[in-house]
């Protein structure tokens, strides 16, 4: 027997003990990912995106609701640097009802520049037909096959900001040619608005495309002190800290997420400290042995970490790697919640009942009494009958839309590698950790207190 | 006969050191889950607290919000004399025309964010007897001045009074501050509506708040305004509801708290588990002498039922105690009824701190339940044999 395989017979020495610290660490670090992995998505949304796509948002500075006159487009078209742009009116209103999985962006735009601005997202041969009809909707793919919605069919949406109904048709649908370009929006003609309303030459923001990101800076400050001292001031900002502005009013989601990552990580940090301290405690003697045999304090301590690395990247693998294969994929993880349900209510009524059965007479349980059966065969079954229901899931599920999974909270929710490695570095970090102690008290150990310590 | 507790625990602290890191990870887990739900506590709080029960808000039909509401002043004249409405002693309707603003404003702890610039009308203040001015005077009609609410006062920059804020072409002075305890109006900036109206560049209003004469006219006065022929498309709401509805903007928080705090609760009942197998291992001697003297299997079951418990509850103790710096810290988040900014503090009610204790007392019942089964069916020959 050579050394690691020393220390990994001695992690699974204890196996109950052994896989309950490894799932608890598992399920933590799969939770510390959930939680880098939403907040990633809150603050660096289009990360994924292959190039940064210079584009400008001016919109009122001092309100959200208020607009901007429509004569601001020529306006802005001077500066130098401004290539297209296009006004982006949000409508707000209700598509059916309030709930929120029938909530998603919908704007009145200028639907002949729309997508020179927008250059993520390719109309479909439609979209000429689409521009010569007023009342006709520009739709993501990803939108059309959330809805079921086909070319053609009517939407109408209830105003609630805009005192107007709007009776749309699809006309026209776009693909994002990008992995980051969501197409989950709706776009349809500002003029249509305009007419519904009888009145209005207001934008409610403009979307500005700068001809390189090196000029994105300047444009914005140039638009700015266009309107400056104006009725209507602007702020010109990039796309991206438009989009964050809107994170900053959730509060400070920052501080809630890392302090609740912290929480997480000095808990596993407590689970597996202990584990170790009971591990190396009850091993006190054959420490000591290990030393008499000639075994130096390095290698002493050296076992110790070791057995403690092992233990806590074994939780890691399948914790960040469980998230990591789970969390983009819904059906999959709809399958693991089928199969940890099913597992759940079979297994538990099954133990309970194992354990109510009365013993036989001598005290003890026969090898063919109902209570061994059910404990023998029971997780099995449950198993196997947990597994066969979850492919079914799997299989019902494969076109499930994480977004009305979530009831449109989430959008998708990928895992990046930044987040496996940060997840990779505390289940090292918490090996390291729990094992200091113990290491460092072994290590110190002397051979004679250790021989003498009973159990 | 059940065996006394005073093992129990004093066996708990003989193995202190292992111990005392379960009942701290059983901590850490019961004090998130007290933080998360306290914030939501204080959230919603602010929401159940605001409003009057015989007020009642008059929006446009379809509109979700003061925010997005929008009625006119024609309205206002048809309604403001129904006899529902309650006077007041110069026998006026006590009734107000009010507009939202939604103004985008830095936070002073960094960051902007939207906050309500309320134009209010000569009865407002009469309309919510719960706020009282505490600082300087209120607005004048006419003028460009603002009063702020305390939350806000705190909150933003440049909202103390004295200090001037640009709206969208002028400079207004904040010339008073009123305080509204825990409600959302504590979040808001308060002008004449009028005025604000010019400066926002708008005809039109956002609500009308109204009071009915009696607890027994409100049902009737909604009924009167959405049926009015004169004034169509009006929707009447009773004001404590229509802030009540906007407690929806806590469940995220809440959905957060309690499902970290189930996924949590699987590694501190582990622990719990790991914890009482070593304690029982250590101890099956103790447990077959205790059959030798006649206790059954059940009262050793519940025995180490209750130690697990015990050992448990430490932390659940401990963790409420860790939780209660956090009573009353300020903080912020948006409404998303009304799209702006509202503060409110995480707030630890006892309730809050005893679902804390039943939730660690779960986490000891469920960790102890497998190694208490196991101590108790137990064999006594092979208990002494063991060491």
């Amino acid at each position: 027997m050579n050394t690691p395989s020393f220390i990994v017979k001695s992690a699974l020495r204890n196996p109950r003990r052994t896989i309950l610290t490894i799932t608890s660490i598992a399920v933590s670090l799969a939770m510390i990912v959930v939680l880098q992995s939403v907040l990633k998505l809150f603050f660096d949304p289009t990360a994924e995106r292959k190039e940064t796509i210079p584009r400008i948002v001016a919109r009122h500075r001092v309100s959200l609701t208020l607009d901007l006159p429509i004569t601001y487009e020529a306006k802005i078209r001077t500066v130098d640097g401004v290539q297209d742009l296009t006004t982006m009116s949000w409508f707000g209103g209700i598509y059916k009802d309030e709930k929120l999985e029938n909530q998603f962006p919908r704007f009145g735009v200028d639907l002949d520049d729309f997508f020179k601005v927008f250059t993520e997202f390719t109309p479909d041969e439609n979209f000429q037909q689409a521009l010569a009809e007023r009342s006709a909707a520009v739709v993501g793919d990803q939108l059309m096959k959330r809805y079921g919605w086909k070319v053609g069919d009517r939407i109408t949406l209830k105003g609630d900001i805009y005192p107007v109904d709007l009776e749309l048709t699809i006309r026209s649908v776009f693909s994002g040619n990008d992995p980051a370009a969501n197409a989950d929006i709706l776009v349809f003609d500002k003029k249509y608005l305009d007419e519904s309303l009888g009145e209005t030459q207001r934008a409610g923001s403009y979307f500005i495309m700068v001809r390189s990101p090196k000029e994105v800076e300047r444009v914005c400050q140039e638009i700015e002190a266009l309107f400056r001292n104006s009725d209507a001031e602007v702020r010109a900002e990039t796309e991206k800290a438009f989009q964050l502005s809107f994170v900053e009013m959730l509060g400070n989601i920052k501080l809630l997420f890392s302090s609740l990552i912290s929480v997480v990580v000095f808990s596993i940090l407590l689970i597996a400290s202990s584990t170790m301290a009971m591990a190396i405690r009850e091993r006190t003697r054959e420490i000591a042995v290990l030393k008499t045999l000639g075994f130096s304090r390095e290698t002493v301590t050296l076992m110790v970490v070791a057995e403690g690395m092992l233990v806590s990247l074994a939780g890691g693998i399948l914790g960040v790697g469980g998230a990591w294969l789970v969390l983009p994929r819904p059906p999959l993880f709809l399958a693991l919640a089928a199969f940890l349900a099913v597992l759940a209510a079979i297994g538990l009524p099954t133990l309970l009942l194992a354990i109510l059965l009365p013993e036989d007479e001598t005290g003890r349980t026969g090898p063919n009494s109902v209570r061994s059966i059910l404990l023998k065969y029971g997780p099995w079954v449950a198993t196997v009958l947990a597994s066969l229901i979850a492919g079914m899931v799997f299989y019902l599920n494969l076109n499930t839309d994480w977004f009305k999974f979530s009831g449109g909270i989430l959008p998708f929710l990928n895992v990046r590698t930044e987040t496996v490695v940060f997840g990779s570095l505390v289940a090292l970090g918490i090996g390291i950790a729990s094992s200091a102690i113990p290491a460092w008290n072994a290590a110190r150990l002397r051979v004679l207190d250790g021989l003498r310590t009973i159990g | 006969m059940a065996i006394p507790l005073k093992y129990n625990i004093r066996h708990v602290l003989l193995r202190w050191r292992t111990t005392s890191l379960t009942i701290f990870a059983v901590a850490l887990v019961v004090a998130m889950f007290v933080c998360m739900l306290s914030l939501a506590n204080g959230l919603e709080t602010s929401l159940t607290d605001s409003g009057n029960p015989l007020n009642v808000v008059v929006m446009r039909k379809g509109a979700t919000s003061e925010t997005n509401s929008s009625v006119e002043r024609s309205a206002f004249t048809v309604i403001q004399y129904a006899p529902e409405i309650a006077r007041d002693a110069e026998d006026q309707p006590l009734a107000a025309k009010e507009t939202i603003n939604i103004v985008i404003m830095k936070r002073r702890t960094g960051g902007s964010t939207n906050a309500i610039v309320r134009g209010i009308d000569a009865q407002s203040l009469a309309l919510r007897p719960e706020i009282t001015l505490v600082e300087g005077r209120m607005p004048k009609p006419g003028l460009t001045e603002l009063v702020v609410g305390t939350a806000a006062s705190k909150r933003f920059e440049n909202a103390q009074v004295g200090q001037k804020i640009k709206l969208v072409k002028t400079q207004y002075e904040i010339v008073g501050r009123f305080d509204a305890g825990q409600t959302a109006f504590n979040s808001e900036f308060w002008g004449d509506v009028e005025g604000l109206n010019r400066e926002f560049d708008r005809t039109v209003y956002s609500s009308f708040l109204i009071r009915a004469r009696d607890a027994a006219s409100v049902e009737p006065l909604i009924k009167a305004i959405e049926s009015n022929q004169q004034a169509p498309n009006l929707r009447g709401q009773k004001e404590v509801a229509y802030y009540k509805a906007q407690t929806i903007s806590a469940a995220p928080i809440k959905f957060l708290g309690v499902f970290l705090s189930v996924v949590m609760s699987v590694g501190a009942v582990f622990a719990a588990m790991n914890t009482l197998y070593a304690s029982i291992a250590g101890r099956s001697w103790e447990v077959a002498t205790l059959r030798i003297l006649g206790f059954s299997r059940t009262s050793i079951l519940i025995c180490f039922l209750i130690e697990s418990v015990f050992l448990c509850l430490l932390g659940g103790v401990l963790g409420g105690l860790l939780s209660l710096p956090m009573n009353g810290v300020a903080t912020g988040t948006t409404n998303f009824a009304s799209f702006a900014e509202i503060a409110f503090a995480f707030q630890i009610t006892p309730m809050l701190l005893l679902y804390g204790l039943l939730f660690s007392a779960f986490i000891g019942l469920v960790g102890g339940f497998l190694p208490a089964l196991q101590a108790s069916r137990q064999t006594i020959i092979s208990s002494l044999r063991e060491s």
